[in-house]
């Protein structure tokens, strides 16, 4: 189902780099059609694969045996995406933000991803679930603009 | 499925060499790249024009390559430039302010021009 009427649709991911790929084509295929224009649906894309590209490499180790669940509620308000994983709790909000010039001259490679997914959505929420499996859950938020 | 990706480097006039990247560049091919311009560093090439014109996608991680090596590059006195890159791949370091770092060209050629000619 597509489109901007309200629907949710949900996928499950290996924590391996190699399902990012796949994991963009379906966030594509689901958010595409859905009243954002393109530049949107691009961010859109790049901040589901920076979380859980950030959550692959510094939560899990790239372990493969461990999973990342991804929810998208499409509504006319806009689209909140529910990323939740088991991996060692961390807030987004406190993370350093990124200076270009001493990431330079520290050959820096990384630090980028969550200053992007700050710049291309609406919100960022970060909740800790206690005593359940998954553990952490990353809500992103991008609200539908009104047409000129 | 993994990302496609692909680097081919080729030499081109004043002593540079363009570097061809296709496909997706996201944090599972990233060292594809870094190992790439590794080696073209390592072996001396540091007049480097990056070909964006085949690629579809970047991330961060993708980003992230470039970072490592500019420093280097420009204490060798040469430099890392950017050209052709489709509007949603250049619209990923325009969101990270990129630009003030690196030049970027509508067209390769325009970034081969921008290197100083070499003395005979």
């Amino acid at each position: 189902m597509s489109g901007s009427a309200p629907h949710r649709v949900a996928t499950s991911i290996a924590a391996e780099t190699s399902q990012l790929a796949s994991l963009r084509d379906f966030i594509r295929t689901h958010v595409t059609g859905s009243g954002f224009n393109d530049y949107e649906v691009n961010g859109i894309v790049l901040a589901i694969d920076e979380a859980c590209a950030n959550l692959i490499l510094h939560g899990y180790g790239n372990d493969r045996s461990k999973a990342i669940d991804i929810t998208l509620d499409v509504s006319p308000s806009g689209i909140r995406i529910d990323i939740l994983d088991s991996a060692t709790s961390f807030d987004p909000a406190v993370a350093p933000r990124p200076d270009i010039g001493r990431y330079v001259a520290d050959k820096r490679r990384g630090g980028w991803g969550i200053a992007l997914i700050s710049r291309v959505m609406d919100d960022i929420r970060y909740t800790p679930i206690s005593g359940t499996e998954p553990k952490n859950r990353l809500t992103l938020i991008k609200r539908r603009h009104a047409s000129p | 499925m993994s990302a496609s990706f692909s680097v081919t480097p080729r030499s081109s006039e004043r002593h540079t060499v363009v570097v061809s990247v296709a496909g997706q560049l996201d944090a599972h091919t990233a060292s594809d790249l870094e190992t790439s311009m590794h080696d073209l560093i390592m072996g001396g090439s540091n007049r480097l024009v990056i070909d964006f014109a085949g690629l579809d996608y970047i991330s961060s991680a993708g980003l992230g390559v470039f970072m490592v090596f500019i420093e280097q590059v420009r204490s060798n006195g040469g430099d890392i430039k950017l050209a052709a890159m489709q509007p949603k791949v250049a619209m990923v370091f325009e969101l990270l302010g990129f630009q003030v770092l690196f030049e970027m060209y509508a067209m390769v050629d325009e970034a081969i021009l921008a290197f100083p000619e070499v003395a005979a």
